[in-house]
């Protein structure tokens, strides 16, 4: 557990340098990500200890949500002011993606294999 | 007693008490998917707030442990990325266009719809994570500034949303890559669940396209904001 921690945790930090030196605006925890991402594919697979730690913080991950999230508390004037309109967009924003890329896919896929 | 109220100790008790309820009432309810375990641990904990009075800040101050380990979590989803790799490069060409209009489309058309809607520069701002799955859009709604409780919550509103209306909407959709791949894109977390009960194929590609999705706006969205804003 402890040692797949430090390997997150180390590539969370060299994320925050990297964001540092660049001047980038990005999570270091997503650059974190890509860092550890291409450190598995050069090293061809996941060593067991990395696997189990990874899978013991991701498996309560809402519980991580649910202090950002109280803050909601916060906010109810925007949302007696705003609520409704933005229960909307969530709607049209969310079909929106899921439409195109479902069946824009879908036809590339079936065309593909109809291709081939 | 004020200051036993004030206590971080016992605002992390209450929400690891409120996490564990919620799962154990959603259970018993028949997960009823207009209830789903968050936003009834969420429910008790701002009710329990406004009822002792105590302020937000005092709150989070307990939980900052927590709250922590988004950072870690979100290096951890390269794991399962990596798993799935072999998917993505199976397909490779349609599913990177898939995602690049997915990641568009989530954030620049969702921002767009709401500046049409005439909101608040900080609701149109909150609607630039709503497609990404909730660690990295704190992460991000941390660098663009935008209110982390609300984007947090038209994350986890918009997952439920999608993944609800999914079936009926996507029944002319052939391929179980397409359906699941986006579902990710659009609908996170709860969509990846729902395409694990479409079929397991859908299931993985939605998997692929959350983490996908996540990483690739991260890199883009917060910079765009940051020149827009300048």
């Amino acid at each position: 557990m402890i040692r797949g921690l430090l390997i997150l945790l180390v590539c969370q930090f060299l994320g925050e340098v990297v964001a540092q030196v660049l001047g980038l605006p990005v999570p270091g925890g997503v650059i974190g990500m890509l860092i550890l991402f291409v450190g598995l594919i050069i090293r061809r697979g996941v060593p067991d200890y990395l696997e189990q730690s990874s899978q013991q913080i991701l498996r309560p991950l809402t519980l991580y949500f649910v202090p950002a999230s109280v803050g909601i508390m916060t906010m109810g004037p925007l949302l007696a002011q705003e609520g409704i309109r933005i229960g909307i967009v969530m709607l049209l924003s969310t079909l929106l993606p899921l439409l195109f890329c479902a069946y824009g896919l879908d036809r590339w896929l079936t065309h593909r294999s109809e291709a081939s | 007693m004020n200051s036993l109220l004030d206590s971080p100790v016992l605002w992390l008790i209450a929400t690891l008490l409120a996490y564990e309820a919620g799962n154990w009432l959603f259970a018993k309810l028949g997960e009823p998917m207009w209830a789903p375990p968050l936003l009834i641990a969420l429910g008790l904990l701002i009710a329990g707030l406004l009822i002792t009075g105590v302020d937000y800040a005092t709150y989070f101050r307990g939980n900052v442990l927590l709250h922590f380990m988004l950072g870690p979590a979100t290096v951890a989803l390269a794991v399962p990325l990596y798993h799935a790799l072999p998917r993505l490069l199976a397909a490779f060409t349609p599913l990177a266009a898939t995602l690049l209009l997915g990641s568009l489309l989530g954030a620049v058309g969702a921002m767009g719809l709401a500046w049409l809607f005439q909101l608040s520069p900080d609701s149109v701002l909150a609607f630039g994570t709503r497609a990404v799955t909730t660690p990295i859009a704190i992460g991000i709604a941390e660098k663009i500034h935008s209110p982390i409780a609300l984007a947090a919550a038209l994350v986890g509103f918009s997952g439920v949303l999608g993944a609800a209306i999914a079936e009926p909407l996507l029944r002319g959709v052939k391929s179980d890559v397409a359906r699941g791949f986006a579902l990710g894109l659009a609908a996170h977390g709860v969509g990846t669940a729902r395409a694990f009960q479409l079929h397991p194929t859908a299931g993985a590609f939605a998997a692929l396209g959350m983490g996908l999705n996540g990483m690739l706006t991260a890199f883009w969205l917060p910079p765009v904001v940051h020149m827009l804003m300048r």
